[in-house]
């Protein structure tokens, strides 16, 4: 029985796990350590990135890459019990190979619930995410996922975008992306303080009357739209602002 | 008129064409161009209606010359008409794409002067979209039917899909309906799609890269309950055009009537669940390996209370139970209840241990479905009937989509 306490950062966690290679399924509980809690009791993993590259290098060569983005998708997940699923999940992919994935353990269908999860946001925001032009002609994107899918995200943005200069702005963790020739950049942005472009203004006019016109209304199904445009989206696009 | 207005009017015109996928094509954003196209197809919206809203669906015009009955653009009747002009689409294209609004365009028309001049109007938009601002998202245009081969052709080295809709299973009922179309029109652009894509593949296997011509394939539409045919003939026609005209999609569409006064129309129960069912057994012939005639058995109309998959394992009830743990995988496949992705995982933890009953539910089984069809180490429930007649019951009590859109439509 051992609970075990990281930075919180990627690289931490995978010191986390190499460190605990050999204590396997003694580890019971993997928590975050925060300013109010770092008196945690447990015991503490002081982050060194040279074994998390031994790690990651590890996983990469004998699990395969897909494996090695599902550990990384899984990380932005938002669920309380990612960092134990993944510890688990990867030590027991350490034994067995990346058969492990298949085994009905909840440690691992939580892993795989994570990554499923993170992904399935990502493709919905690379729907759901609306740019607005500013003033400089750059194009602003704020939105408030629930798990951390900007890193995902931005860089199909940036291919698809080449010759733009893009902000992914993700308001509710205060981090912003940029995407501008070729470089990609996360900042920590607490504030932003936009100016739309001159047009700005018509060209969403523009885009509700499309969408409003689109409607057919003898299959009138909210709740099937909300299934797809879940609330908590709906303030960051132009078409259901303001709408019940 | 402004083009707020314009849009307003094309956009409606428009909207009853239900050809919402963007997939198919995949292609990586150039330098120096806008956009991409994503293999999956993405989805930027969701109507009221909970319709996927994915590309710029717009007609060029409903300025239409023909007069087919069960259209709102028809020449007969009285409605406001509008037309855009090739800048103005390409224009409302290139300013929704940037602000991730949309994956392309859908541009359809009705027919104005004639087909092959309303065919360069088009073919005019995909060309500024290609040619002058580099556009790499998605475009699919509609042929309209009985344009010439040569106008089809160019076309089609412009657009990743195209497609004209056959409307109807038979052809005289085409002929009933949409009297200025003939079904020989529409087989011949079909047939113009398919031969050039055949007459490209050898130089594709000879290495050399032929210039894209339409790559997501083509496509068709087929309108459900605006006359007279049944479920055996569309899933026929439908199988058919897979088949022979290597089409990539035939798109069903339940009548909503346009053309009658309110007061009527709203007596007429639009088929929704109609539409499902077909949906569900195309479906059925596209994955899961089923021919048109399998699922239909005796019947002239799909099932309403279950969906088609359940109709056929009900039918074929001495096939069943299957063990989970030996069954082959095109078997696993057709058990109401077990979709891809649970037959995969079934698939892969057999091979590790054999699946007891009661992890089968961690497979992503929908078990409730699944449990009258399967057994796993010899173990099944007690209490299941091992009546066809009851085990029909059972699933039709459980069918979501029967009861949400049957009392969805008792309400009409
Ligand atoms: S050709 Fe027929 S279906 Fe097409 S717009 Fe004209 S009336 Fe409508």
């Amino acid at each position: 029985m051992m609970e075990c306490v990281f930075d919180g950062s990627f690289n931490g966690l995978m010191t986390l796990v190499f460190d605990t290679w050999r204590l396997g399924d003694e580890v019971t509980a993997v928590i975050q350590e925060t300013d109010a809690a770092s008196l945690l009791p447990g015991r503490h993993f002081p982050t060194d990135d040279s074994k998390a590259a031994r790690i990651l290098t590890y996983i990469g060569s004998r699990l395969g890459e897909e494996f090695a983005f599902m550990v990384k998708a899984a990380f932005l997940s938002a669920r309380a019990e990612r960092f134990r699923a993944i510890v688990k999940t990867i030590h027991r992919a350490c034994q067995m190979g990346p058969a492990a994935l298949d085994l009905l353990e909840d440690d691992i269908l939580c892993f795989l619930a994570c990554h499923r999860e993170v992904t399935r946001e990502a493709h919905r925001f690379q729907g759901l995410l609306r740019f607005r032009e500013l003033k400089d002609r750059s194009l602003l994107a704020v939105f408030a996922p629930r798990h951390h899918v900007l890193p995902l995200i931005l860089p199909r943005f940036a291919d698809r975008f080449p010759g733009e200069k893009l902000i992914l702005y993700d308001e509710g963790r205060g981090i912003a992306g940029i995407s501008e020739q070729g470089k990609i950049t996360l900042a920590r942005v607490a504030e932003l303080s936009p100016q739309d472009s001159d047009g700005e203004q018509e060209l969403e006019g523009l885009w509700r009357v499309f969408f409003d016109h689109l409607a057919i209304k003898e299959r009138f199904n909210p709740d099937l739209q909300r299934q797809h445009v879940p609330k908590y989206t709906w303030k960051h696009l132009p078409e259901m602002r303001g709408k019940p | 008129m402004d083009l707020e207005e314009k849009l307003g009017i094309l956009t409606n015109a428009a909207k009853y064409d239900v050809s919402c996928a963007s997939s198919g094509a995949s292609r990586k954003g150039a330098k120096g161009g806008v956009g991409n196209a994503a293999a999956s197809g993405i989805c930027h919206s969701w109507t009221s209606d909970g319709r996927c809203v994915s590309l710029l669906k717009l007609l060029y015009t409903n300025a239409c010359m023909y007069d087919c009955s069960y259209c709102v653009n028809r020449r007969s009747n009285d409605v406001p008409r509008a037309s855009f002009t090739p800048q103005e689409v390409a224009g409302l294209t290139m300013a929704f794409y940037r602000r991730n609004m949309i994956e392309g365009l859908f541009l359809s028309s009705a027919v104005a002067i004639s087909a092959d001049r309303t065919m360069e109007r088009l073919i005019r938009v995909a060309e500024i979209l290609r040619n002058r601002e580099h556009f790499g998202g998605y475009i699919h245009m509609k042929v309209i039917p009985g344009a010439s081969r040569r106008l089809v052709e160019r076309l089609g080295y412009l657009a990743d899909r195209v497609s004209v809709n056959i409307e109807f299973p038979t052809d005289q009922e085409l002929s009933l309906m949409a009297p200025d179309k003939t079904p020989e029109g529409i087989r011949s652009n079909m047939l113009s799609v398919r031969d050039r894509k055949l007459e490209l593949l050898p130089s594709l296997f000879r290495g050399s890269r032929p210039p894209a011509f339409v790559p997501a394939g083509q496509s068709t539409q087929m309108i459900l309950g605006a006359g007279n045919s049944d479920d055996r003939e569309v899933l026929n026609k439908a199988e058919s055009l897979y088949q022979m005209m290597g089409m990539k999609r035939v798109y069903y569409s339940a009548y909503v009537p346009v053309n009658l006064p309110l007061e009527e129309a709203i007596r007429v129960r639009t088929p929704l669940l109609r539409e499902h069912r077909v949906y569900q057994a195309d479906w059925l012939m596209r994955f899961y390996g089923f021919q048109a005639r399998e699922i239909l058995g005796e019947r002239r109309f799909l099932d309403q209370k279950v969906d088609p998959k359940a109709a056929w394992a009900v039918d074929n009830f001495h096939l069943f139970p299957l063990d989970v743990n030996t069954a082959p995988r095109e078997m696993l496949l057709r058990v109401p209840g077990l979709g891809p992705r649970a037959v995969q995982r079934i698939l892969q933890a057999r091979r590790l241990a054999a699946i007891s009953y009661d992890s089968l539910a961690k497979t992503g089984a929908v078990m409730k479905r699944a449990r009258h069809f399967i057994t796993a180490q010899g173990r099944r429930p007690h209490l299941l009937t091992d009546d066809p007649g009851r085990v029909y019951r059972a699933l039709a009590g459980e069918d979501k989509d029967a009861f949400r859109q049957l009392s969805f439509l008792d309400t009409v």
